[in-house]
């Protein structure tokens, strides 16, 4: 048994973003960029570490939206039409930076990048990325859990509890269907704790889930190995507490590693920089700029003026940095085991995509980190939730705080004057669905149809991120017209299931357009 | 080029046309705990039923004096079945959903709407759900199989950044990567394209 365990998760979700209907859609690109930027990334770190022997564990979280999305034919091959698109680019630019030898050495740096991400995702992985953390799955490297269906946050649906169960249900259905199994843990979107919901995470097999760390000290009765141990709710299902100093090394902006003058600059990318008419071709189908993933600055320092970017000083850095980070979690350990009578464990969870999309090296950050850590296992030793469950018989009981990950810690975020206006229709329809399921028992033919799409629609509805996005301000009319196109879907759905006038273009087309879940039984809300 | 020339996007409403129902034909008061100090409440009042109970209160020779929410707590730690009256917020007109700052995280609360007459007898239209607010400090209570005393509570908790909640600061808008995957898209409106 090691002195201690880092239990490292990373999150990986985007919300259901598919619009057939047109032939380019802006929003679709964070699919995009995501598998380009961090999936593709993660899935090449994992791969190395297990060829060159190196043994870890993590744990990886994929949303059942993300699942869908990375499963779905339309935007698969959008996706490659795209990459096909960025592979051009970067063999334009290769051509154009030969006089500037530190640039040139960057253009060509991405068209290698680009032609790799074509070959891992096309032809190692059969264009479905899914199938890479099922291996590493089945290597006992990775644990793979998921997420609640569309990312809702349950604390807001507690008034409902079919929906809430919905959401979990609906999530572990996809996920045996993708990975042959139960998953052992539930990643709550936003870590948004109910009490009680532990209860509907035992009834479909779950076995665990994570709270943010107030979640644990705030919980009943008073937590006396803080949050580095996992807890058992009254249910069974255990609890862990996300870590705060080693989630800040890497998450703040301010003290965090992400922010070294070292590392690429994200800001300052050639869809903005270079002559319109030459970047016009490979920027929006509209014609606005946009980021296209060429950039070749580092951040430098405060102002505006941006040095080249130097790889092999930004990997000394991240390096650096990956040292640093076990140097932290060692002395982590030594502190506690001072006050602890078993292994502490530390839980280090993430946003997948902050690792590439976001901090550029934040891949190679993890590979580094993980060498490491194989290196020196004595001390710290990576673990999954599910090992540091199996290594003691007993863990003391605890009733986690009704808490989140949110700024200040609880609700705010998903519910202010920005967003508040969803929620009424949000309860509505989590009533009407429940009370439709329970009057329409074994429903067939066409209000069967209408039924599990009425329960897609809330769904989508539900999810956590057009809350968020209406907060955050950018991107907030396109999260209004969602959840509005959700709301109104599912009321006429419903008033059609009502009077029996069905209209079946409108059902078939929405059936086609919000594909998600495609075996999902609305008998989930009865 | 195969991909040189991408079809227009389409600007304005990606998903919309809906116009939202104002009401459900309702008769309720909705209660959400926002965080330990906060309150949110949402209503729909059926015209009938206000101008029943208008009507009621006319007849008694009472005197409307305005529309409220009367706000009810239970102790931290006792059940729902404690509620006392706490205080009442006066209603703009044509409010239909109301912040509600309190001094209660861990209690139980409710609220009711109502008509509140000039002589102080209140009229309720709607009563809310029962709301706990989280709690934001240390529980009272022991495990005595895992005793954890308060010293060893404050070393534990201070070792996990004394309830620091980092990664879930003002920063965690800014820093967001859902929020960053389009920092600069999100500059071009798309109206203007």
């Amino acid at each position: 048994m090691a002195k201690g365990y880092l239990s490292l998760v990373l999150h990986a979700h985007l919300p259901f973003i598919r619009h057939p209907e047109y032939e380019n859609f802006l929003e679709e690109n964070w699919l995009f960029e995501a598998i380009t930027d961090t999936y593709i990334p993660l899935i090449n770190v994992f791969d190395n570490l297990i060829s060159d022997g190196v043994d870890f564990r993590i744990t990886v979280s994929l949303s059942p939206t993300l699942i869908d999305m990375l499963r779905d034919d339309l935007l698969v091959s959008r996706y490659l039409k795209r990459l096909d698109r960025l592979i051009t680019l970067a063999g334009m630019e290769a051509g154009r930076t030969r006089p500037e030898e530190r640039i040139n050495r960057l253009a060509l740096m991405y068209l290698d990048r680009f032609k790799q991400a074509k070959y891992v995702f096309s032809e190692k992985y059969g264009n479905d990325l899914t199938g890479a953390f099922k291996k590493f799955q089945d290597l006992g490297k990775v644990e793979v859990i998921t997420c609640c269906a569309t990312h809702g946050y349950l604390p807001f649906m507690d008034l409902h509890r079919p929906a809430v169960k919905a959401q979990v249900r609906v999530a572990v259905d996809l996920y045996k269907e993708v990975f042959g199994k139960i998953p052992n843990g539930m990643w709550l979107p936003e870590h948004g704790y109910h009490p009680g919901h532990d209860e509907i995470l035992r009834d479909v097999g779950i076995r665990y889930f994570f709270v943010e760390a107030h979640g644990i000290l705030f919980g009943t009765p008073r937590p006396g190995y803080g949050i580095y141990s996992p807890y058992l709710c009254g249910s069974g299902t255990a609890v862990f507490g996300r870590d705060m100093e080693s989630s800040k090394a890497v998450w703040s902006s301010r003290e965090g590693y992400p922010g070294d003058h070292n590392y690429r600059e994200y800001y300052r990318d050639i869809g903005f920089d270079l002559d319109y008419d030459y970047i016009r071709p490979f920027i929006n189908g509209c014609g606005a700029r946009v980021n296209t993933g060429i950039k070749y600055h580092r951040i430098t320092g405060e102002s505006d003026h941006k040095d080249i970017y130097e790889r092999q000083a930004a990997m000394d850095t991240a390096a650096a940095h990956a040292e640093d980070f076990v140097f932290n979690r060692e002395k982590q350990v030594e502190h506690l085991s001072g006050m602890m009578d078993r292994s502490p464990v530390i839980v280090s969870s993430y946003d997948a995509e902050l690792f590439g999309h976001w901090w550029f090296e934040g891949p190679d950050w993890l590979e580094f980190l993980l060498r490491k850590l194989h290196s020196s296992r004595d001390k710290v030793k990576t673990i999954t939730p599910s090992g540091y469950l199996d290594l003691y018989e007993k863990y003391p009981g605890i009733t986690p705080s009704q808490s989140s990950w949110g700024w200040k810690g609880y609700s705010e975020v998903w519910l202010d004057g920005s967003n508040d206006w969803i929620y009424r229709h949000l309860h509505k329809m989590a009533e009407l669905m429940t009370d439709a399921a329970r009057d329409h028992k074994n429903a067939t033919g066409r209000s069967r149809r209408v039924l599990n799409q009425m329960a897609r629609e809330l769904l989508l509805a539900q999810s956590s991120d057009w809350a968020f996005i209406m907060k955050s301000g950018t991107f907030d009319g396109y999260a209004a017209d969602r959840t509005r196109g959700h709301i109104g879907r599912f009321l006429a759905l419903h008033d059609q299931l009502r009077t029996g006038n069905i209209d079946m273009k409108m059902l078939g087309e929405t059936e086609s357009k919000y594909n998600l879940f495609r075996n999902i039984d609305y008998s989930v809300y009865a | 080029m195969e991909n040189s020339d991408p079809v227009e996007d389409i600007p304005g409403n990606a998903d919309g046309g809906f116009d939202l129902p104002r009401g459900y034909g309702d008769n309720k008061i909705t209660l959400m705990g926002r965080d330990p100090g906060t309150l949110y409440a949402y209503w729909e009042i059926k015209k009938d039923i206000d101008s029943g109970v208008r009507e009621g209160i006319r007849k008694q020779g009472l005197i409307v004096s305005k529309s409220i929410l009367r706000i009810y707590e239970a102790a931290k730690d006792s059940s729902a079945a404690g509620l006392k009256t706490a205080f009442d917020l006066e209603l703009k007109d044509g409010a239909d959903n109301w912040y509600i700052h309190v001094g209660g995280a861990g209690k139980a609360w409710r609220v009711d709407i109502g008509i509140l007459c000039a002589t102080g007898e209140f009229f309720p239209l709607a009563q809310s759900n029962v709301v706990r607010l989280p709690a934001d400090e240390m529980s009272d209570i022991c495990d005595e199989e895992w005793m954890c005393s308060e010293g060893l509570y404050h070393k534990m908790s201070a070792a996990a950044g004394g309830c620091d909640r980092g990664g879930s600061s003002f920063e965690f808008i800014h820093f967001h990567p859902r929020d960053a995957i389009h920092p600069r898209d999100a500059i071009q409106p798309r109206d203007a394209i």
